[in-house]
Order: structure tokens, then C-alpha cells, then sequence
């Protein structure tokens, strides 16, 4: 998949508007480097190449990237938001990567703000709304996975039983096992009126 | 149509062939002729749209003040203008052209404009530029390198004159990519452009150039091949309009 040539070339103007606010973001690591970010899943490469004070952004690179950072988008959102970076692969060199990553951590991109200026702000609130719910629904996505999964098991499937069938059946063990116990009293009472009464 | 290849000598002039000495006197010809109405042709032609293209195309310069930038068949200098608020006074801006009347014309809406100090004007043909090496942070071309005769020597020439770490930007007529808008796009260029031309500028015969000349320029990923031929890095174009329009951006590193 490619980019639009807009949407790249905002994408760009973002980054090095930001990093014209914080020029120390682009460290020596990075100066002069190219880095792939390859969202898999979607197969969408971007390759960032540096200069002293900006940076360029492209969707083909005529040479090999000096690092490449894959994983899906959600990973990747994961990871920019400051959460662990387990799912992401690096490649090549690991200190221009490592460079990257903290750039990335270190401006928060702002979706509306650059999507406004080419689609309008009507249309960019409603962008960065979805931007916003995508982010959320990330959050939230692993406890309606959970949900979800019991639900399929136990009524779809009928493979797991429901919360209260689960109730009800270890409320009947834990009769049955009182019912056990009180029987094995009966049964040892008996015992000892027989062996008292010699019979 | 003729088959350029066939005759080494001869190259385009829209859908005609002429003697390589004689394009540039005939694309002067159109321009001369076009020269004061050029301004409200392109609106109405592009709808207004140019003046979107050619924000987009200075949003890609990276500009910085300070910057020296030439704007290359510069015509009546829209694109000089945007990029020269972008430099500031310590910058520096050159403004390009082959064709008198169009410079002038540019010179003049310029100054009304209060664009002026640190500006120069340079009667100059694209193919053999009169700069030292290593010169420009930026140099833009707009719908210009279209009725360049040779187009790669003029690539080359721009390459020379960019500083490492310098670029440049081609915002030209391109190859829809949009299915279904190559014929309707046609439809207009070749039918109602000519037609207004004649009604507007009243120069029928300079529009109808216009949409051959079009055509006969390369494509997106041609010229993409032919910067990166001129010794351009990190070229990468962006379609507008459904590729109606491409900005191309390579740089000198
Ligand atoms: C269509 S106008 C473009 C004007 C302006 N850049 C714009 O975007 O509105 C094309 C200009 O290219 C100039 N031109 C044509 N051949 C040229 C060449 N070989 N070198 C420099 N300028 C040239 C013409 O004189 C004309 O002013």
C-alpha cells in the first residue's frame, strides 16, 4: 500500500515543524541515516531519511535502510504511546533505531491539527475523533477480546458453562460434600453404637 | 504526428515537431502572446486550484530564513512570491526566465507586492543556468520544465547549481491516475481549454499548445527516472488532483 502524496507530505511537514521546535531530537545517530518504519499487516513501508535539521519521508528508498522497525499498528501505537515495545522487530543498526524510538516518543503528533490543513477542520475533528476512538478501542480492545472469547465459549460453543451454572454446580458439590460428610457421621455413629452395644 | 526518434534534430513542440533551434522561439511566441492575461487563464483554467498546487509545492521546500532560492521560469512569479515570505530579509530569492515579457511581467507584480530588497531578476534558459556551483538551497520550477527543449540537460543544470542538502521541486502537468479521468480530462484540455483561450486571451493556437504539450511530457515515474538520472537522491513525487498534477522532489546530497 502506498500513501497518499498529501497525507506523506503532511506527515512530513508535521515532523519537521515539530522538530523545528525541538531541533535536539534529531541526535548524530540519526543524522544522515535512513530509517524504514514497516507497518505489517497493512504493508505500508515509510522511510524517514534525516538531514542535519529536517526530515524527509518517503514510500521508496533506492537504498537499504540503515534500521527497520516492523510491527503491526497497533504495536506500534503501543509503543509510541510509551507502552512496551515486546512486539516490534528491529533490524540493522540498533542505536539509529533506538534514536528513532525516543524521536517518536518525544513529539506527540497532533492529527487533527495537520489533517485540518488540508481536509478542512470539520472533517479533521471527525478524523481525529476516530484517531481518538482507535486509541481507546486499542485500550479497551483486550478486555472486549476477553469478553467476547467467554461469551463465544460459553454460549456459542457451549463449551464453557455460564457464571451461573458454574454457581449452581459448586453450590451442589459443596452440598453433596456436606451431604458426604454428615452420612460419613451417621455411618461412624452407627459404628460406635455397635461396637458399644457388643452386638 | 511525427516520431521524434526518426529525426535526431527535431523535438516537440505539443504534437508538432520542430528544428531543436526552433522550439524555443516558438515557445517564447506563446508566452509573449499570453503574457498579460496569463494570470486570470490560470485561474480560470485550474479553477483556482494552482494557487492550492503551489502552496503545497513551497510546503515541500523546507525553507528556512536565511535561505538563498531560485524560482526557475518564474513567469509572473506566484511561486517566487510564496517561497520569498518563507526567507525573510537575510535570505535571498532569484527569479528566472527566458521570455522578457514574462520576467517583466513578474518584476512588476512583485514590486507592487512589496516584494523587493533582496530579490534579483535573471534572463536566464533553464538548459544552461548562469549560476556557480553549489549556490541555491531550493530551486523550484512550475509548469515550466514542459516547454524545456532539453529537458535533461536542464535537470542536470539545476543539480549543479544546488548546494548539498539542496533540492528541487518540479510542480508540472502529469498522467491521471484517477480511472475515468484521463478521458474527461481530455475532453476539457483538447475541446473547452483551446475555446477559452480564444475567448479569454484571445489566442486560441497558444492554448491548444498548451494541451499538446502536456501530453507530450513525461509521466510521473519517467521523470521521477530522469532526476534520478541527473544525479537527484531521495526523489519522491506527489500526485494532486488525481495526478493531473505531480510535484517531484529530489535532492543533491
Ligand atoms: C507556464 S509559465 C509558468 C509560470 C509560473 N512558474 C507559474 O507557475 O505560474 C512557463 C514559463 O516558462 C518559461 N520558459 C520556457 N522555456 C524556458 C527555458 N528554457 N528556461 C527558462 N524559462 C523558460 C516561459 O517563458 C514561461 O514564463
Amino acid at each position: 500500500m502506498k500513501l497518499p502524496g498529501v497525507i506523506l507530505a503532511g506527515i512530513e511537514a508535521t515532523f519537521n515543524r515539530l522538530l523545528m521546535e525541538q531541533p535536539d531530537l534529531i541526535c548524530p545517530a540519526l543524522d544522515g541515516r535512513c530509517i524504514c518504519l514497516n507497518l505489517t499487516g497493512v504493508d505500508l513501508a515509510l522511510f524517514f531519511r534525516f538531514t542535519a535539521d529536517h526530515v524527509i519521508l518517503l514510500d521508496e528508498f533506492e537504498q537499504c535502510a540503515d534500521a527497520t522497525i516492523s510491527g503491526t499498528p497497533l504495536a506500534l501505537a503501543s509503543a509510541g504511546s510509551g507502552n512496551n515495545t515486546r512486539d516490534l522487530r528491529f533490524d540493522g543498526d540498533l542505536q539509529a533505531a533506538r534514536a528513532f524510538g525516543d524521536l517518536l516518543q518525544g513529539i506527540d503528533l497532533d492529527w487533527e491539527e495537520w489533517l485540518s490543513r488540508y481536509t478542512g477542520d470539520a472533517i479533521a475533528f471527525h478524523i481525529g475523533e476516530t484517531i481518538r476512538y482507535c486509541r481507546q478501542w486499542g485500550g479497551q480492545a483486550k478486555q472486549a477480546f476477553a469478553e467476547d472469547l467467554r461469551d463465544y465459549l460459553q454460549t456459542e460453543t457451549r463449551q464453557l458453562p455460564v457464571r451461573d451454572e458454574v454457581e449452581q454446580f459448586v453450590r451442589g458439590v459443596d452440598e453433596l460434600r456436606a451431604d458426604v460428610e454428615r452420612f460419613a457421621m451417621r455411618v461412624q455413629r452407627l459404628h460406635h453404637r455397635i461396637g458399644s452395644d457388643g452386638l | 504526428m511525427v516520431d521524434a526518434t526518426d529525426k535526431k534534430c527535431y523535438v516537440d513542440f505539443g504534437y508538432e515537431d520542430v528544428p531543436y533551434d526552433e522550439k524555443s522561439r516558438r515557445v517564447k511566441q506563446v508566452f509573449d502572446s499570453v503574457a498579460d492575461r496569463y494570470d486570470v487563464m490560470n485561474d480560470i483554467m485550474s479553477c483556482g486550484l494552482h494557487r492550492l498546487w503551489k502552496r503545497f509545492t513551497v510546503s515541500l521546500c523546507q525553507l528556512k530564513p536565511g535561505n538563498r532560492v531560485l524560482d526557475l521560469a518564474s513567469g509572473t512569479g506566484d511561486l517566487a512570491a510564496r517561497m520569498w515570505s518563507a526567507i525573510g530579509h537575510n535570505g535571498e530569492l532569484v527569479v528566472a526566465d527566458i521570455n522578457p515579457a514574462m520576467l517583466s511581467n513578474g518584476r512588476d507584480r512583485l514590486i507592487d507586492e512589496g516584494i523587493s530588497g533582496n530579490v534579483r531578476y535573471v534572463l536566464a534558459d533553464a538548459e544552461s543556468l548562469p549560476f556557480p556551483d553549489r549556490f541555491f538551497d531550493v530551486i523550484t520550477i512550475g509548469f515550466g520544465l514542459r516547454n524545456v527543449t532539453a529537458k535533461q540537460n536542464a535537470l542536470r543544470s539545476m543539480y549543479h547549481c544546488l548546494k548539498p542538502g539542496g533540492r528541487l521541486l518540479v510542480l508540472e502537468f502529469s498522467k491521471p491516475t484517477v480511472p475515468g479521468l484521463s478521458r474527461l480530462y481530455d475532453l476539457y484540455s483538447f475541446s473547452v481549454l483551446p475555446k477559452m483561450g480564444r475567448t479569454i486571451a484571445g489566442d486560441e493556437e497558444s492554448y491548444r499548445y498548451l494541451a499538446e504539450s502536456i501530453r507530450r511530457h513525461p509521466d510521473q515515474e519517467t521523470l521521477k527516472c530522469m532526476m534520478q538520472e541527473a544525479g537527484f537522491e531521495s526523489c519522491q513525487f506527489y500526485n494532486l488532483a488525481g495526478g493531473i498534477v505531480a510535484v517531484h522532489r529530489g535532492y543533491r546530497f
